[in-house]
């Protein structure tokens, strides 16, 4: 009787560990519903220059490489490997074989000539030739001069071959930009400029339908090489207002959004929400940038004590209290950033500093800024913390396009703006930042610029993550031409039975094969 | 009447070219353009001369001019610079959308207003008149955007009357909502319009003489008074028929409808130049039809009016 017990005590157990664990294998099927404030220009991986743009593309298409789902590494995805020769001048990638696109060819060498050659045809007019620009032979392609860039050869079906101009240690993560998915020949030819309103790849999901402004919907791909998803299906809605796609949140349309910060308290002080809340240092720095070519903003000294009269942890917790002060130009999760901290907050001392530079009662000065609501409020207070300095500034706010020309042409003596990472590495913040060449705020440091040239030579992460640091300290010396203001985070939530879901920084990373949705928990909660 | 209709529809003609030029150069003079949208923190002067030249921006600005003029002339409206989308294609659907929204808010706000508008006359001085107007009053004052989104909360979210956003299936219950959002500024303005116009109709003799004759109050106000208040209404609302389908952007961006305004707004931001030139050409059409369309309804309906 009792050895019965004990069996039947046993079974019990067992069973029950069975459905505890089956409570977390990942079930297949569902629909997810997710959202996007605004239309998404393109999904034709040639004009992905936004984010949304790219970050819907990489479920449709696939590219050579793209980055790990949990980490920042570079993993395989249509290369199964690949070998870099030359002094980091050549990389050979063999493809994957039996990857077919959504219309049953099989994917070969040559659609990845044809993307690259595409990508640099004048006439598709991409506004991402800036990506790919260490290629051999794209100036030629570009100017219509070649047939196709001369840097991508197709050695047999499943090897390619890349030829640069000089030794490129990022080039693995340029490939994961979108614009270096690769697209199908015939489908491109078939569509022309529509081929973004029929978008055929090899990735995890199917485009099902578009309509403009309102929705669009994915489907699973039976075929994918790496199995197919684990949902059916996914609908994007377009929602423009913050509120009401908490609305729809709340009413239980929506599967997962992202939380506008008047709604933060509200979700993370109820306990029954509080775990499904996540937030997310996104990589991005918002900087107040002090043009050299304006005096006397080149001045070391009254650099530095503006510098010290900004208290952006005062700014942070003031206005945005979820974002991450910041006292350079990496940002919080990647590596690069100065392990010593910046000047701080010291108003006395700024004063010190301006009458050492020959401004004791100060100056005049403009800062310039986009009519964004955010841009007003941060340029106001910039405002006030520089008079308690003895600095009068004037604030030029304009519409976003007339601000950015201006900016861009290197016409704004001083302007609030920010820099997002294209991937995450330190160079791309750094060489878009300090690079002299193209310099928005007229900046030039040769020494700066030949440890950016290392950096961009060498495939050390390690290396490249100290030249980063390097550079700058060698800035700070002098005097930072950016005072550093903050680095964004991002909260979202999602419903108790979305399970699975990816929290990457890089807005390409999440492919969405990794999201499930728990039957039994929804059941359960629409009762 | 055939003469007077030729002679309007041809004085369209100069409106519209007036109207295409002047939107021509307003976009040239004001600075930005669709190429550092679509290139972002990565413009620099060699890629936008490229994408610039690529896109004919370049070129000089009567050349750009001519060729504009000739395009449309032909019918043709262009593409997005961003999309890639015929701009033709997308304004027929966006129309589509909008004409569905503003049609159900100015029926809404007809049936509302003027309705509301009579009862307030005919009980004027009551409770009623002053519970009416200062109803109107609060309608006309409160913001769309919140109105809107008290609508969402009571009616979507707490009685789960109607759904939050969107088009749906396209089904009558998702256009409820916005309609009345879009709709309850101008049902209020139409009350308190049309609740003047009646109190100086039922001042006139011909009332007065009706009444004299023994006509019940009911055939005096619904027969021989509200055939005169219509007509200053009609115009009213033919005037506003247009600016609710050219202005409803808060309402189909607070409901999630995918419709003109949107459209617009969002090209203006991008400098899409394409799309707004002919969005706008499209919405200036839009407003001297409905003009037009107003004036031949007085005669319908008043016949002293002569086309001259």
């Amino acid at each position: 009787m009792r050895s019965r017990f004990f069996l039947l005590t046993l079974v019990l157990v067992f069973a029950l560990s069975i459905s505890v664990l089956a409570a977390d294998e990942p079930q297949y099927g569902g629909t997810l519903y997710l959202e996007n404030n605004e239309d998404w220009d393109t999904i034709d991986p040639a004009y992905c220059s936004g984010f949304d743009a790219g970050e819907m593309a990489v479920k449709i298409f696939d590219g050579l490489v793209r980055f790990d789902y949990y980490s920042n590494d570079i993993v395989p995805d249509l290369a199964e490997s690949w070998e870099v020769k030359n002094d980091n001048k050549t990389f050979i990638f063999h493809l994957r074989k039996g990857v077919k696109f959504h219309n049953g060819r099989e994917f070969t060498a040559q659609d990845v000539k044809y993307t690259f050659d595409r990508l640099y045809d004048p006439e598709t007019a991409s506004p991402g030739t800036w990506v790919y620009d260490m290629i051999v032979g794209i100036d030629e392609a570009l100017a219509g001069k070649a047939d196709g860039v001369a840097g991508v050869q197709v050695i047999d079906d499943y090897t390619v071959r890349f030829d640069l101009k000089y030794p490129f240690g990022l080039f693995l993560t340029h490939l994961t930009l979108p614009y270096g998915l690769i697209v199908p020949q015939e489908e491109v030819e078939k569509w022309g400029e529509q081929f973004s309103q029929h978008p055929v790849g090899t990735g995890p999901w199917k485009f099902v339908e578009w309509e403009h402004d309102n929705k669009l919907v994915l489907e699973a791909n039976e075929d994918y090489w790496e199995g197919r998803p684990y949902l059916d299906r996914v609908v994007y809605r377009v929602i423009p207002q913050a509120l009401t796609r908490i609305a729809e949140f709340e009413a239980g349309n929506l599967d997962y959004t992202s939380v506008p910060q008047e709604e933060i308290q509200r979700w993370t002080n109820d306990p029954k929400w509080k775990p499904y809340v996540h937030k997310m240092a996104e990589l991005s720095s918002y900087y107040l940038a002090l043009n050299q070519k304006f005096k006397p903003l080149d001045n070391p000294k009254v650099k530095q004590a503006i510098a010290l009269a900004i208290d952006s942890e005062q700014i942070v917790k003031a206005l945005f209290p979820n974002y991450v002060p910041a006292d350079d130009a990496i940002p919080d999760g990647m590596p690069g950033g100065s392990d010593k901290p910046g000047l701080g907050y010291d108003p006395e001392k700024a004063k010190e500093l301006l009458a050492e530079a020959g401004y004791p009662d100060g100056f005049e000065m403009e800062i310039w800024t986009s009519t964004g609501e955010k841009s007003v409020r941060v340029g106001g207070v910039l405002q006030a913390l520089l008079k308690r300095v003895g600095i009068d500034v004037k604030l030029v706010k304009n519409d976003w396009s007339v601000f950015f020309a201006t900016v861009k042409k290197g016409e704004a003596p001083a302007y609030y703006l920010s820099w997002w990472a294209d991937y995450a590495d330190p160079y791309n913040f750094l060489k878009a930042l300090y690079g002299s060449e193209g310099s928005r705020i007229n900046y030039k440091n040769v020494v700066v610029d030949k440890m950016l040239e290392e950096m961009a030579r060498t495939t050390s992460v390690e290396a490249r993550v100290n030249i980063s640091k390097k550079i700058i300290d060698v800035v700070r010396k002098e005097g930072d031409p950016y005072v550093w203001l903050y680095h964004t985070s991002s909260v979202t939530i999602k419903q108790p039975w979305v399970k699975g879901e990816l929290h990457h920084q890089m807005y390409d990373a999440d492919k969405l094969v990794t999201w499930w949705i728990d039957q039994n928990i929804k059941e359960e909660m629409s009762k | 009447m055939l003469q007077y209709l030729l002679h309007r529809l041809l004085l369209i003609i100069p409106v519209l070219f007036g109207v295409m030029i002047l939107t021509f150069f307003l976009m040239y003079v004001v600075p930005g353009d669709p190429v550092l949208t679509m290139l972002g923190q990565h413009a620099t002067d060699e890629n936008i001369a490229r994408l610039r030249a690529q896109f004919h921006l370049d070129e000089p600005w009567y050349y750009q001019l001519y060729n504009y003029i000739i395009r449309t002339l032909k019918g043709d409206l262009g593409t997005s610079y961003l999309t890639h989308i015929p701009v033709r294609d997308a304004l027929i659907e966006k129309l589509a959308n909008t004409a569905r929204l503003a049609l159900t808010a100015i029926i809404v706000s007809i049936v509302m207003g003027v309705t509301i508008g009579i009862i307030s006359a005919v009980f004027q001085n009551t409770w009623i008149d002053y519970a009416a107007m200062t109803f109107a009053l609060l309608f006309i004052s409160t913001p769309v955007f919140w109105f809107g989104m008290v609508l969402v909360f009571f009616f979507a979210m707490k009685l789960g009357w109607f759904p939050i956003s969107g088009m749906g299936d396209g089904s009558i219950k998702y256009l409820i909502l916005p309609a009345i959002t879009l709709g309850s500024r101008f049902a209020a303005f139409l009350a308190r319009y049309t609740r003047s116009v009646m109190l100086e109709v039922i001042r006139e003799d011909y009332i007065r003489t009706a009444r004299a004759k023994g006509v019940k109050e009911k055939f005096v106000i619904l027969k021989h008074a509200l055939k005169n208040v219509l007509i200053p209404v009609i115009t009213v609302i033919g005037m506003n028929l247009a600016s609710l389908l050219n202005g409803s952007v808060l309402t189909e961006s607070i409901f999630a409808w995918p419709g003109f305004g949107r459209y617009v707004v969002s090209a203006i931001q991008k400098r899409d130049f394409q799309v707004i030139a002919g969005s706008v050409l499209v919405g200036a059409v839009i407003f001297v039809f409905f003009n037009l369309i107003v004036d031949l309804l007085y005669v319908a309906l008043d016949p002293r009016i002569q086309f001259d």
